[in-house]
């Protein structure tokens, strides 16, 4: 039986970590999650997820910013990390792919391309 | 043999004999040298025909080579007949073969489309309930006004995708709509709604969802960028009025699933909204259902 992947879902919204919890758990994931950013660098390194779904805009600390710390980290640097985000605009996706995320989604979620994604970046 | 008296006729019978061996060792010699040449013709013909016994024994042999040649290539040419009617055979097998998983391949193509369709549609409507589900499993989740509305923001933002929203209240006592909460916009513009007033108001008043026609050209500068007006009901009473302006730049329009998720939200945001009024109007302070989920 195939390693059940673990999912680490930052978000500060409670409807968005619950609706990409629903989606993600039909791709037979454990999901964890984490309320901002620094909880987030905090969740990336206790609990060793295989790959990160990075809110953007978070009080505390903001996506880009713990996707810099977790690729600045040398313990994090390997986990993928995709933004799902309301935001966007080109200029966001540039910031977030120089921060040094791997792929973007835009809210609201497709959950068939949100499930394609994770399988391809999780099948690297 | 003549007498000796016969000197003369002596003489004359050798001369004769004489001569006449001459003539016969002439002849002879002539003789003997027609033979010689007849012997040098005979070798000549014999050194020939020697030379011509051996050539053509040379081309008999040659023959007998080309004939064996030839019967092998004969073989040869056999074989590689049937080889070749074999070929054909199996490649006609081949074809036939290739045609018939060709034709498979393309019923069983036709299928996975079908079923990647219909796997499409069954995730996007899984997705569209689990959003109904999100939806309406937060509204009910607290009896604070203050969460209902965020959750509501929430609910706006990353289900129907715009951070341009305001919800009112309807003001029982004046007949408005008051803007109780608003995200993305100058709520001044929006504090006050008389029902009737603008596509906001007439929404409200009818107690009907209003979807903006693309081509249709508001009135008033307020509800310049407005998408959708749902009315918040209870029963056939409105309470109130979500409003939802711009869309998120990567949402071209409004979806199916948005105008459920509208029906689901015209009735348990009011519902939702309502209770955190009967809450407020009922609970005793320190509440033990008023602390955060």
């Amino acid at each position: 039986m195939p390693e059940r992947k673990r999912i680490l879902i930052v978000d500060d919204s409670r409807t968005a970590q619950m609706m990409t919890s629903l989606i993600v758990s039909k791709g037979s994931f454990d999901v964890v999650t984490a309320s901002d950013g620094e909880d987030g660098v905090q969740k990336a390194l206790s609990e060793k997820p295989d790959i990160i779904l990075m809110d953007v805009m978070m009080p505390r600390m903001d996506g880009f910013e713990a996707c810099r710390r977790l690729h600045e980290n040398e313990a994090t640097r390997g986990i993928p990390v995709i933004m799902v985000t309301t935001r966007g605009e080109a200029d966001n996706i540039e910031v977030g792919y120089g921060a040094g995320c791997v792929d973007y989604v835009t809210k609201p979620v497709n959950s068939v391309e949100l499930l394609a994604k994770l399988r391809n970046h999780l099948e690297r | 043999m003549p007498s000796a008296g016969h000197g003369d006729g002596h003489g004359r019978y050798v001369r004769r004999v004489s001569d006449q061996l001459h003539l016969y060792t002439q002849t002879l010699l002539r003789e003997n040298e027609q033979l010689r040449s007849a012997v040098e013709c005979l070798r000549s013909e014999t050194e020939r025909l020697r030379d011509e016994a051996a050539a053509t024994q040379g081309a008999w042999r040659e023959n007998e080579a080309l004939k064996e040649r030839l019967r092998q290539l004969e073989e040869e040419r056999n074989w590689a007949r049937e080889q070749l009617q074999q070929t054909r055979q199996s490649l006609q097998t081949h074809e036939r073969e290739r045609a018939h998983l060709s034709s498979r391949l393309a019923a069983i193509t036709h299928d996975n489309r079908n079923f990647l369709e219909q796997f499409v549609a069954l995730e996007q409507q899984n997705s569209n309930l689990a959003n109904l589900y999100v939806a309406s499993y937060r509204l009910h989740e607290t009896l604070d006004k203050g969460e209902v509305i965020a959750t509501l923001h929430e609910i706006l933002a990353n289900l129907v995708g715009s951070e341009e929203v305001a919800i009112f209240e309807l003001d029982e006592q004046s007949g408005a709509l008051t803007l109780i909460g608003s995200n993305g916009i100058q709520p001044e513009a929006y504090s006050q709604v008389a029902l009737g007033e603008g596509w906001i108001g007439q929404a409200a008043e009818t107690g009907r969802i209003f979807i903006r026609d693309r081509e249709a050209a508001a009135t008033l500068p307020r509800e310049e960028h407005l998408t959708a007006c749902v009315p918040l009901r209870i029963g056939a009473t409105v309470t109130g009025a979500i409003v939802i302006f711009r869309l998120l730049t990567q949402k071209p329009g409004l979806e199916e699933v948005d105008h459920e998720i509208f029906d689901l939200l015209a009735s348990q945001a009011a519902t939702a909204l309502y209770c955190t009024r009967l809450h407020a109007r009922l609970a005793k302070p320190g509440d033990r259902l008023d602390r955060p989920a």
